[in-house]
């Protein structure tokens, strides 16, 4: 009786202690800046591989489908393209002098790089938050097209978040819409001719907003008043857009304020996003 | 056993393209095919259990590093979920209406157990509306996932 208490409760130990060992592992795991093993990249690539070919009919249905959906309004996405190219000459030949004048400012002043140098890369959307809780999203490009670890990634409407693990095909992208803590971006809002700079610190999934807090500026900061990244840190390029500013409160104290920034970003549609190579290195 | 194998693959990549496809947040078509798949070939491993469990471990493996890079969670809580898949066929029968049931709960299970750890760990904030609606929003997809899946079954093997 005795011998057979003492195994239940080494038993009990040995299932507490795997347990903890368990949880202490996933704990390790769910850090964003956790290098991926040889063996990991290789089962993912692996993965991509096959599932290539396991996808290459859905997609192409997909696609065809898409291009039905497509030609049915190409006429009205003419007349808007249309509009737009009358206009492109003109913005083309203001970036060309504004190009210049950068190049010519750097050579004087000795400076090879600005925070808002950067490539673009364009990348499909594999797969989008499965597992629900990780506000990842998976893209078709990794190392081999130079993708580094906290690079910026976007959309036509604005910043989505950064890439977190980048194999040799794929990365991964951690959304913005994500309550991480490790996510605090540094933003500026514009007002007039001014900036001021805050801390975007959360997402709110409830208003689908952004929030910024950190603002101690004493005056009135108008709705609808442009926020993008101001480069102050190695992972975004400044001027980035995140959004609009949709709601300005104050904080308990009364002493900062705290805002809430709408995005155009749908997080619930990602299909193509643009990978923005800035060279991390320096 | 090829045959369930090969299902098991596809179910896994197809929860991928359908998660591309669909409206996440608003709508309630959010795909847990692989976990659905589980449930439905446990019938076949009745008497191998062992592999049942071995082929839940391995694909919660590959689940974790392909979709979520949580490598050792989503094993984890894929095997745990073998073990609830296993306690419910015990109760339940392998029917339609069974299997419907037998979904449903392991859907339960597998984000309860998710939600849980993360929020032991402190990935998560503790939120019963977030748990309620990834519960909610899982159902429909995988039943009609279930009821395409079990047609195919019942032709080929039952």
């Amino acid at each position: 009786m005795y011998r057979k208490n003492n195994k239940s409760k080494y038993m009990i130990l040995i299932i507490m202690f795997t347990i903890l060992v368990i949880i202490g592992l996933i704990t390790l795991i769910m850090k964003d800046d956790r290098k991926i093993g040889r063996i990991e990249t290789f089962l993912k690539d692996s993965t991509f591989l096959v599932g290539k070919v396991v996808s290459a009919p859905f997609n192409f249905i997909t696609d065809k489908f898409t291009e039905i959906k497509e030609k049915n309004d190409i006429y009205d996405k003419y007349q808007n393209m249309k509009k737009k190219y009358e206009q492109t000459a003109v913005y083309l030949s203001k970036i060309d002098e504004l190009e210049h004048i950068i190049k010519e400012l750097k050579t004087l002043n000795n400076i090879d790089y600005t925070t808002a140098d950067y490539s673009y890369l364009n990348a499909t959307v594999m797969s989008r938050d499965v597992g629900f809780w990780y506000d990842t999203i998976t893209i078709n490009r990794g190392k081999n097209n130079d993708v580094k670890n906290n690079m910026a990634v976007i959309t036509s409407n604005g910043l989505i978040g950064k890439v977190v693990n980048v194999t040799t095909f794929t990365s991964t992208v951690k959304l913005l819409s994500s309550n991480d803590l490790n996510m605090k971006i540094s933003v500026k809002i514009k007002i007039d001719n001014d900036y001021i700079y805050g801390l975007l610190t959360g997402y709110d999934t409830k208003s689908k907003c952004y929030i910024i807090e950190g603002i101690s500026y004493a005056g009135e900061i108008p709705v609808d008043s442009v926020v993008t990244t101001t480069g102050m840190s190695d992972v975004f390029p400044s001027g980035i857009l995140v959004g609009t500013v949709k709601l300005v409160e104050t904080d308990n104290f009364d002493l900062a304020k705290i805002i809430k920034v709408k995005s155009e970003v749908n997080y619930d549609q990602l299909s193509y996003v643009t990978v923005l190579k800035r060279d991390l290195s320096d | 056993m090829i045959k369930i194998v090969v299902y098991l693959i596809l179910s896994f990549y197809l929860e991928g393209i359908i998660s591309t496809t669909t409206n996440m947040s608003t709508n309630f078509f959010n795909p847990l095919f692989t976990i659905s798949a589980l449930v439905l070939i446990y019938r076949f491993f009745e008497k191998r259990e062992k592999n049942y469990f071995l082929l839940a471990f391995i694909i919660g493996l590959l689940y974790g590093i392909y979709y979520t890079d949580t490598f050792i969670l989503n094993m984890v809580i894929f095997f745990l979920s073998a073990i609830f898949i296993k306690f419910i066929n015990i109760y339940l029968a392998h029917n339609l209406l069974s299997d419907i049931v037998k979904v449903i709960l392991t859907i339960i299970f597998y984000r309860i157990s998710t939600f849980l750890i993360l929020f032991i760990i402190g990935y998560l904030n503790f939120d019963y509306n977030l748990l309620f609606k990834s519960i909610y929003s899982s159902l429909l997809l995988n039943i009609i996932f279930i009821l395409i899946s079990y047609l195919y079954f019942r032709k080929k093997e039952f």
